[in-house]
């Protein structure tokens, strides 16, 4: 699954932040779930747990509190400057799947409401970003 | 201390996770448009897997991805399996391929900067190779795609990386194509060899292949009816066991095949 693929990829992150500051505990780590990409949650938890214990059990390194925080979308335009949050009822099911593996797609998919223009940024709920309190 | 991954983003251990397991990764690469880059790419992986290399193809041209109809896969039918990432499509017995095309179904993309390497990262980070070797077909120029590629096949392993150069005999084919050679040459990357397509005669690449001290892999002449081959793979390994055995044969030789 995709989300095992982050959850994994995070894991990683954390082990080599861990010994790149040669800790064994990070106090917290707080991951942050971009709207855009949809994350399936119960999926990514169910993951994370998995590779948190083996990182526990096999590498001695141990997250004591972590935090899952979900972050609104949102866009603006390069065009017009227009700034818009996403609204997934003008976007298909198949759509929705193609943004949650690449959120760029979501460029060829959606366009300013005021403008029209694809030309716009993902200014903020993009994806996945972590950040570690060591 | 908070600890923001801004130059530490957790993609790139994915990525280099997930491209360490390869011998060599061959960046098709060409300043001017129009040379051939995708073709070539496509020839050259499906010689490579006809002759028992396990071969993966990218394409790299994110905002106007177009190897997957060269090679006839319809990009809109098709769902990626999903295995721990995302396993690449296998079209054909030893290769895998892998465009930004599934997930967009063949739109165009207008996407910039910041983007295009977001995008790069994620599309690497996800995805499953099971290759030793690795094709990439480039977009035109020397921008954001060939600098992230380069950037993280020189954060895995900067000997895996060989650039193949494809030029014609243009003349302002080849004066970018010096361009190129002197940048690849500077930013300490070894390069493979040359291509020329579209080509009658060697004689104007013998020149630079001799001034940069780099091997002149293929001599691809020019397709009459391309327009009948694209998407059809079949004729285009056929057309391409010949032209690019060069190419081939030392790509073998480094994988140690």
């Amino acid at each position: 699954m995709h989300e095992w693929a982050l959850a994994e990829a995070i894991a990683k992150f954390i082990e080599y932040r861990a010994l790149e500051n040669r800790v064994n505990k990070l106090d917290y780590v707080e991951i942050v779930l971009g709207e855009l990409q949809r994350i399936d949650e119960e999926s990514f938890l169910y993951a994370f747990n998995e590779l948190l214990s083996i990182l526990k059990n096999e590498k001695n390194i141990e997250v004591l509190r972590y935090q899952l925080v979900r972050e609104k979308a949102e866009f603006s335009c390069n065009r017009c400057g227009f700034v818009w949050s996403l609204d997934t009822s003008t976007i298909s099911a198949d759509e929705l799947e193609m943004i949650h593996f690449i959120p760029e797609a979501v460029h060829s998919i959606v366009s300013c409401p005021r403008c029209g223009s694809h030309d716009f940024e993902i200014t903020r709920g993009r994806s996945l970003s972590v950040r570690l309190n060591l | 201390m908070w600890v923001w991954p801004v130059d530490q983003d957790f993609r790139l251990l994915a990525i280099h996770s997930r491209l360490s397991s390869l011998k060599l990764a061959i960046p098709v690469v060409s300043p001017k448009g129009g040379v051939g880059k995708s073709t070539i790419s496509a020839m050259l992986s499906l010689v490579l897997a006809m002759r028992g290399v396990d071969t993966g193809l990218l394409d790299l041209d994110v905002t106007n991805p177009t190897l997957h109809t060269i090679l006839g896969i319809d990009v809109y039918s098709i769902k990626l399996e999903e295995v721990k990432g995302v396993k690449p499509l296998q079209p054909f017995k030893g290769l895998e391929f892998m465009s930004v095309g599934f997930f967009t179904r063949g739109a165009a993309l207008p996407i910039r900067g910041t983007s295009i390497v977001n995008l790069i990262r994620d599309l690497l980070s996800i995805t499953n190779w099971n290759s030793r070797v690795l094709v990439v077909d480039t977009p035109p120029g020397f921008s954001d795609e060939i600098l992230e590629l380069l950037l993280l096949l020189y954060k895995t392993n900067p000997q895996i990386a060989r650039p193949l150069v494809v030029t014609t005999q243009s003349s302002l084919s080849l004066i970018s194509a010096k361009r190129l050679l002197d940048l690849i040459g500077r930013e300490g990357f070894e390069v493979l060899g040359i291509v020329c397509n579209m080509c009658s005669s060697i004689a104007s690449v013998q020149e630079i292949a001799e001034a940069y001290g780099i091997e002149i892999l293929g001599c691809v002449p020019f397709i009459q009816d391309f327009d009948n081959v694209i998407g059809d793979a079949r004729a285009m390994l056929k057309f391409a066991q010949s032209h690019l055995s060069r190419a081939v044969d030392k790509i073998l030789g480094i994988v140690g095949l």
